[in-house]
């Protein structure tokens, strides 16, 4: 049977939260103080820990780098030299994940037919991701 | 790379993305622990703006077992910029297991009409996102064009 980890509540009053983790059985979440002024959402580089692929865990976290140029944001994997566009950042990171993805089956299936460079992305590949 | 190398040492294991839905209401049946979702939706449509929107966000995790801290940030995707920010964090006894999240912001701002995401974060690592639209209502003559339905 899956544990129930029941509700988690938040708000962004401080001291009215503070009330209701009092009440709270389960979880209790803190709100950053500085949360209320504005923040930078994306940083320029962060790790992702999946691919969009439900066939496929990842073993280790990516490293992203997101850059801009014009309108278009791109997530770059420098490990494996792959590259994700958007319109925003995170929608770059999707195209990425689904690009790391597509390349890791493409590589699995074409792996007897390989060359130099890309049978060393394929065994990294195999160090960084799962099937499931 | 710091969180890596600490990823490594207690042999943690990355969170995988079963669900993240936005919702009007998550009800768990106590006796199976089955989540039931009401009024799933994608698109808030408001006459005006600002507005603070009530809404639960739901989400599901497997691949997990440890400790995890996460964080979730609500994000105006226009600006780039985060709205509010909740963090918290949790043990996970069984690896086998999913384990799934509710959580319910007493109001949710949207500034303005355009796009917007809650961003989940495990352990600083980027985990996914859910998005919604936020449109302002048409009037009564773009929405019930009755000369169309007439014809």
């Amino acid at each position: 049977m899956i544990p129930d980890l029941g509700d988690i509540k938040f708000t962004p009053d401080q001291e009215k939260f503070l009330s209701e983790t009092k009440k709270s059985i389960t979880f209790s979440i803190d709100i950053e103080p500085e949360s209320f002024e504005i923040q930078q959402a994306t940083p320029q580089g962060f790790t992702i820990s999946t691919l969009l692929d439900d066939r496929l865990i990842l073993q280790m976290p990516l490293e992203v780098e997101i850059e801009r140029e014009n309108e278009t944001y791109i997530a770059k994997c420098g490990v494996f030299e792959e590259f994700g566009y958007g319109d925003d950042p995170m929608t770059s990171v999707i195209d990425l994940q689904q690009t790391l993805a597509e390349l890791y089956w493409t590589l699995k299936e074409e792996q007897n037919r390989l060359g130099p460079y890309l049978i060393r992305i394929w065994n990294r590949l195999q160090e960084v991701i799962l099937e499931r | 790379m710091e969180q890596n190398q600490r990823d490594k040492e207690d042999n943690k294991t990355l969170p995988f993305l079963v669900a993240f839905l936005l919702c009007d209401m998550a009800i768990r049946e106590e006796e199976t622990g089955k989540d039931t979702l009401v009024g799933i939706f994608d698109r808030v449509i408001s006459k005006k703006f600002p507005i603070d929107q009530n809404m639960t966000i739901y989400f599901r995790l497997a691949n997990v077992i440890g400790h995890y801290e996460f964080r979730i940030d609500y994000v105006q995707v226009r600006t780039d910029k985060i709205l509010f920010q909740a963090r918290f964090e949790r043990d996970f006894p069984e690896i086998f297991s999913e384990y799934s999240f509710r959580l319910r912001p007493p109001m949710v701002p949207i500034p303005e009409p355009g796009q917007y995401e809650f961003r989940l974060w495990a352990n600083g690592h980027y985990v996914g996102r859910r998005r919604f639209i936020a449109e302002k209502m048409q009037g009564r003559k773009v929405f019930y064009d009755t000369r169309s339905r007439r014809h």
